[in-house]
């Protein structure tokens, strides 16, 4: 019969699409392992307290991992203070504005970061003066993360539900006190999420710093101005394409501390979205 | 029917028609000991029923009773919930359909399905009707619109479509997607057709439309009704069961059900006092 | 009777003009990076006139002479010609590589993860996807130096080359394993997870009663999947596919580090070395810092400012697709 031929060339079709969608998720996959094989197997060796006591004058990359967070968290202050306001502004206040707004924030997330950089450098270190400094690089890192914190603290706050915030206009209370009392503390996982991966992305930006942070083989004096800073993913980038293996072995041990660093931040992300389905 | 040669001779065939009657209700689809698990919990409880061939059988009971699930084993739908165990047997004609290793693409070819609210794909009418016969490896045009017209004369649609076959689907009103939903099944050459409460959607003149429908298709098609509704079941159904907790309380011609029911339980769902 | 609203209290109007001044910020960051950008770029717009966009060189011209060439009122250094469209085939080519992989890629990773997978490997399926999506680009490029390149050099350019060398692009050129292949490789390997992910939750929205209705007629899963969930989502499908090239489009450290680095020729084949407008701004800095004229500088701008637009059209193409746009799917992930 015609349908019963037909029928068994189908059920290959299909037995093959179920196999071939699987194979190719393991195959995407597998790089994920594979980069975290080679940089295990590659810095492991090369972990000593040599390397974190030391700078990246000699054989250590104290200086990179001080830089880093010096940076982030230089950044993250101006970054949320803004991003989470900007959020409180498009969640509360709705209207015309707030969709321009929320229009430009999703501008912003597609700039790529080396022209945020370029731009960086020619307001800040050049026009301004600053040279290369922390401050220069803070504020490119803050344009990357506003508009995650911005959009992610608009999510959280419009999650709060409208009864408890009633309850709080009822009993008399002003916007600012209902938000800052009432509707921060039911979405805080929600916005503490969206800064933790905002603070992720910009741990592992290197676009951006190369012209606004240069690098600096030593430990960051922490001016704000005319003073670059070393950073984490300049080692990655610069180091490991040099001849020598101590630059290399420097190199995959940053890689490490960054990928700990990131999978950190990124369990809890995922612990805190937990939390907030939960309550 | 059934044709018997008598006899050959003297140049000539003599044949005896059996009775049309006795044939016809032979059993099309037979429960033996079906009970369906959702989890730990036995939902349908050791079903032992017969859905007569050209003949509409309807299943009703109150909310949760087991209609629906029982319908669902037959074309094996119940294989998507993924806590549904089944034991014991269904059978289509002599094939034990619960078996792992029966085709479930192929029982679906022969056991259509209509759903409690309309589904039409988001195609044209045309393309609605075709899906059916497409899969299963029709392909040249000519045939195919010849059976999506048959299709919808026999879901008594075309009238209404014929000058707008290319039209989405989702633009007919609800009775009406509810006849392209069985025009789409029927399209197949289904023997037997499922439908789970396919009036409970649509307004009385659309409900109308599909009661006397199924008195058309069961000319050609074993209709097997799940529904709420005891006065449409009484319209339309040759046979009754009724379902009561998972468990087969009555079944019997729809007449002796509703007049003269044989058991308590039975009786007090149709006066009303529950369900 | 007109609707009156009820006069806000000073307060809360206080609290409103000043979360709205800080909301401001991120609108002024959009316009200075344009504004700071082009303003910097117009003496080399004025210089490189259309030559920019129909050449390819990267030349700052003379560095030993004092002697200085005007031209539109713009002081270089006398043979000093810069053109992007190295850079612009570079940057369209590798992303429009990653994507022909990523699409089809991704489509099927997300299938298998929202409907072949069972519920135990799901989430953790989703987890490592976001882990993949949320690597920082040196890692994959050092993953890029360390594995693919080898890779491509010793296997995949071979093999490409063997059966597909009929075809001009496709055949054996020189092959360090640092090339456009080895880009538009790593490019499919960043954007995938963007995209997967997005179409994944978009076929997890696919109505159960049409995929029944599919089902009921004798449908295989695939026949469903290719008739009924794959169709449901073809918008959200393109909206996350212009998404993804956006980011390839401004990606520049992987690629910078797989790339191979040169400025002005056009890649004859696909195993040639490129530079893409993004790793350009890069690596050509330094250098630009030697020219005393400043004009490298300003053509660097110039070319920050195409990128810019190139990678906005493909963001607004996805604005049209995918509602909400880019925030809007990196937040519906990292709510659930």
């Amino acid at each position: 019969m015609k349908s019963e031929k037909g029928l068994s060339s189908r059920k290959v079709v299909d037995k093959s699409v179920r196999g071939l969608t699987l194979l190719v998720t393991l195959l995407i996959l597998a790089p994920l392992f594979d980069m975290i094989y080679i940089i295990v197997s590659n810095a492991v060796p090369s972990l000593s307290l040599d390397m974190f006591i030391h700078t990246t004058v000699t054989d250590g990359i104290l200086n990179a991992i001080v830089g880093s967070l010096f940076l982030v968290l230089l950044s993250s202050v101006i970054a949320v203070s803004l991003g989470v306001f900007s959020g409180v502004y498009l969640a509360e206040f709705g209207g015309r504005s707030a969709s321009f707004i929320r229009f430009f924030a999703d501008v912003l997330t597609g700039v790529p970061s080396i022209v945020v950089g370029y731009f960086g450098y020619i307001v800040f270190v050049l026009y301004l003066g600053w040279g290369y400094s922390a401050m220069a690089a803070a504020i490119a890192l803050t344009i990357i993360m506003i508009p995650y914190v911005t959009r992610t603290t608009e999510f959280a706050l419009r999650k709060v539900p409208s009864e408890i915030k009633e309850g709080s206009y009822a009993l008399g209370a002003s916007k600012a006190t209902t938000v800052n009392r009432i509707s921060f503390r039911y979405a805080a996982p929600g916005i503490m999420t969206g800064i933790l991966i905002a603070v992720s992305i910009s741990l592992g930006e290197t676009a951006p710093l190369i012209y606004t942070a240069y690098f600096y083989n030593y430990l960051p004096n922490l001016a704000l101005f005319h003073s670059p800073v070393g950073y984490l993913t300049w080692v990655i980038w610069a180091f490991i394409n040099e001849p020598l293996a101590l630059a290399h072995q420097q190199a995959f041990v940053s890689s490490f501390v960054l990928m700990v660093f990131v999978l950190c931040l990124g369990l809890g992300a995922r612990f805190l979205v937990a939390r907030w389905w939960k309550s | 029917m059934v044709e018997v040669l008598i006899e050959e001779g003297r140049g000539q065939r003599v044949t005896l028609m059996t009775s049309a009657a006795s044939s016809a209700s032979d059993a099309k689809v037979r429960l033996e000991t079906l009970s369906v698990f959702y989890g730990d919990r036995k939902f349908v409880q050791d079903i032992s029923l017969n859905f007569k061939e050209n003949r509409v059988t309807a299943m009703m009971g109150p909310s949760g009773c087991g209609k629906t699930t029982v319908l669902k084993t037959i074309n094996r739908m119940i294989d998507l919930v993924p806590s549904a165990r089944t034991e014991g047997s269904v059978f289509v004609d002599e094939d034990n359909v619960l078996d792992s290793s029966f085709d479930v693409t192929l029982l679906r070819r022969r056991v259509g399905m209509v759903f409690q609210k309309p589904n039409p794909f988001p195609n044209s009418i045309y393309d609605n009707v075709a899906f059916g016969p497409r899969i299963h490896g029709t392909k040249e045009k000519k045939v195919l619109d010849q059976i999506v017209e048959d299709s919808l004369k026999g879901a008594g649609l075309y009238n209404e479509v014929k000058d707008s076959l290319s039209k989405q689907a989702s633009a007919l009103s609800g009775g009406q997607q509810q006849r392209l939903c069985i025009a789409r099944a029927i399209a197949v050459r289904p023997e037997v057709l499922l439908l789970d409460e396919p009036t409970s959607a649509l307004d009385p003149s659309g409900s109308l439309k599909v009661e006397q429908l199924m008195t058309e298709l069961k000319k050609d098609y074993t209709l097997v009704l799940v529904t709420h509704n005891m006065q449409q079941a009484a319209r339309v159904a040759d046979f009754t069961a009724f379902l009561y907790e998972g468990k087969l309380v009555e079944y019997g011609e729809t007449g002796q059900v509703f007049e003269n029911p044989k058991e308590e339980l039975t009786e007090r769902y149709i006066t009303g006092k529950f369900g | 009777m007109r609707r009156q609203r009820t006069p806000e209290n000073r307060g809360d109007r206080a609290y409103r003009l000043a979360t709205a001044a800080v909301a401001a910020s991120i609108p002024i960051f959009m316009f200075a990076i344009l504004i700071f950008i082009f303003q910097y770029s117009l003496p080399a717009i004025r210089f490189n006139g259309l030559g920019f966009f129909t050449t390819s060189s990267w030349n700052l011209g003379n560095l030993n002479t004092a002697a200085t060439v005007v031209k539109n009122g713009v002081t270089g250094l006398p043979g000093a010609s810069y053109g992007v469209i190295g850079l612009l085939v570079g940057t369209l080519f590798s992303s429009a590589i990653a994507l022909l992989i990523a699409v089809p890629t991704s489509i099927a990773i997300a299938l298998f993860t929202a409907e072949d997978a069972p519920r135990v490997v799901r989430e953790p399926l989703v987890a490592l996807e976001d882990l993949l999506a949320g690597i920082p680009s040196v890692i994959y490029g050092l993953w890029g130096i360390t594995v693919l390149v080898p890779l491509v050099q010793s296997t995949i350019a071979p093999g490409m080359s063997k059966v597909l060398g009929f075809v001009p692009f496709f055949g054996g050129g020189t092959n360090t394993g640092y090339g456009l292949l080895t880009c538009g490789l790593i490019l499919a390997l960043m954007v995938t997870p963007i995209i997967s992910s997005t179409v994944r939750e978009s076929f997890a929205k696919t109505p159960s009663e049409l995929k029944e209705g599919a089902l009921a007629l004798g449908c295989t899963k695939w026949e469903v999947q290719r008739r009924i969930t794959i169709p449901f989502s073809k918008t959200t499908i393109a909206g996350a596919s212009m998404l993804g090239l956006g980011r390839a489009l401004g990606e520049t450290m992987a690629v910078l580090m797989v790339g191979g680095g040169s400025y002005a020729a056009l890649p004859s084949k696909i195993y040639s070395p490129i530079s893409t407008m993004a790793t350009a701004i890069v690596s050509l800095l330094d250098s630009a810092f030697q020219d005393p004229t400043g004009l490298a500088l300003y053509s660097l701008a110039e070319v920050a400012l195409v990128l810019f637009a190139v990678t906005l059209a493909a963001n607004m193409a996805a604005r049209v697709f995918v509602s909400g746009g880019v925030t809007k799917a990196f937040v519906s992930r990292s709510e659930a």
